[in-house]
């Protein structure tokens, strides 16, 4: 799916605050609210956007997060990526170049679940060659308001039919 | 130790919201067999005290933001903080977690292309003079990005 510009502009609306009112932007930009609600939906089944809420896991509870590195067979990629993706504790999930082929995110309850997810879990993928683990400690900052709107971030004008 | 500063309400809110951040909050109300002004105040409550936020979060490979890595860093242990100060100013890096093992610091960057990326780590990182080394892992392919972390009663 290709985004224009309204659809930027929502994205950007929403990024900033998941609940800002339709009617609100579509008076901004000129659209009716029908057009709005339709393009958010389109957003978002094209997997494009999720409007959801946020927490920091160290402030509900959640004791430990943590980094795994994987080393995974060339050839079993894609079935370790599956097997992993199933694992609810995994929150984020990325094949990258690089020492490790994967890198996955962690948030659970407590250690015990961390070395459960490690040994029970993570050892008994096929294909998984080795894993390395980091273990968060403080999290300073966590944004999701990347974007190719920030005048500093852009990558070409093409993005910047801002106002 | 965290401190637990929500209760079984809040955490049900949450769980609510982390679903769908557009939830109407009458309809949560009836949910919860509470008033709606309940549910507006607590999460006002939660969103200031930044236990809650909701935003519209995006693939960053799917809007134009074609760049995302992984980079860890080891520094100097005495300017750990000072380096974690440096590193929030930029706008470029979207995740900061101080860590144990391989890395002192795990940071995510989201940028538009492999030359900023580049520009990045040459210019933007080297002007932090406590950093020793970095490892960089270029993210492919986000497989699964969820935020919905478990609540579970």
């Amino acid at each position: 799916m290709q985004i224009d510009d309204l659809d930027r502009k929502i994205l950007q609306h929403l990024r900033d605050d998941g609940r800002v009112s339709y009617v609100a932007l579509a008076n901004k930009f000129n659209v009716s609210e029908g057009t709005i609600r339709k393009r958010v939906r389109k957003l978002e089944e094209n997997q494009i956007l999720q409007i959801v809420g946020v927490t920091d896991p160290f402030k509900v509870g959640l004791d430990t997060v943590a980094f795994v590195w994987l080393k995974v067979e060339r050839n079993k990629l894609e079935s370790v990526i599956n097997e992993l993706k199933n694992i609810e504790d995994i929150r984020y999930l990325v094949i990258t170049t690089g020492s490790y082929d994967v890198v996955a995110m962690a948030v659970l309850p407590n250690r015990e679940r961390l070395v459960q997810l490690l040994n029970k879990k993570l050892g008994q993928i096929p294909g998984v060659q080795s894993t390395e683990t980091s273990i968060v400690l403080e999290i300073h900052k966590q944004i999701y308001h990347w974007s190719p709107f920030d005048q500093e971030l852009n990558p070409g004008g093409e993005a910047n039919a801002e106002d | 130790m965290p401190r637990i500063e929500i209760d079984d309400i809040d955490r049900k809110i949450i769980q609510l919201l982390q679903d769908d951040g557009r939830l109407p909050f009458l309809t949560i109300a009836n949910q919860l067999g509470l008033a709606e002004g309940t549910i507006r105040r607590r999460v006002a409550r939660l969103l200031d005290e930044r236990i809650l936020e909701i935003v519209g979060v995006t693939d960053p490979l799917k809007v134009g933001m074609h760049t995302v890595a992984i980079v860890g860093l080891n520094v100097e242990r005495r300017r750990l903080e000072d380096t974690i100060e440096r590193l929030k100013q930029m706008p470029e890096v979207r995740y900061i977690a101080v860590a144990t093992g391989m890395y002192d610091i795990i940071t995510e960057i989201v940028v538009p292309s492999n030359d900023a990326l580049l520009e990045f780590l040459i210019t933007k990182l080297n002007e932090i003079p406590w950093i020793m080394n970095t490892g960089t892992s270029l993210v492919l392919k986000i497989a699964k990005q969820d935020f919905a972390w478990g609540l579970e009663s």
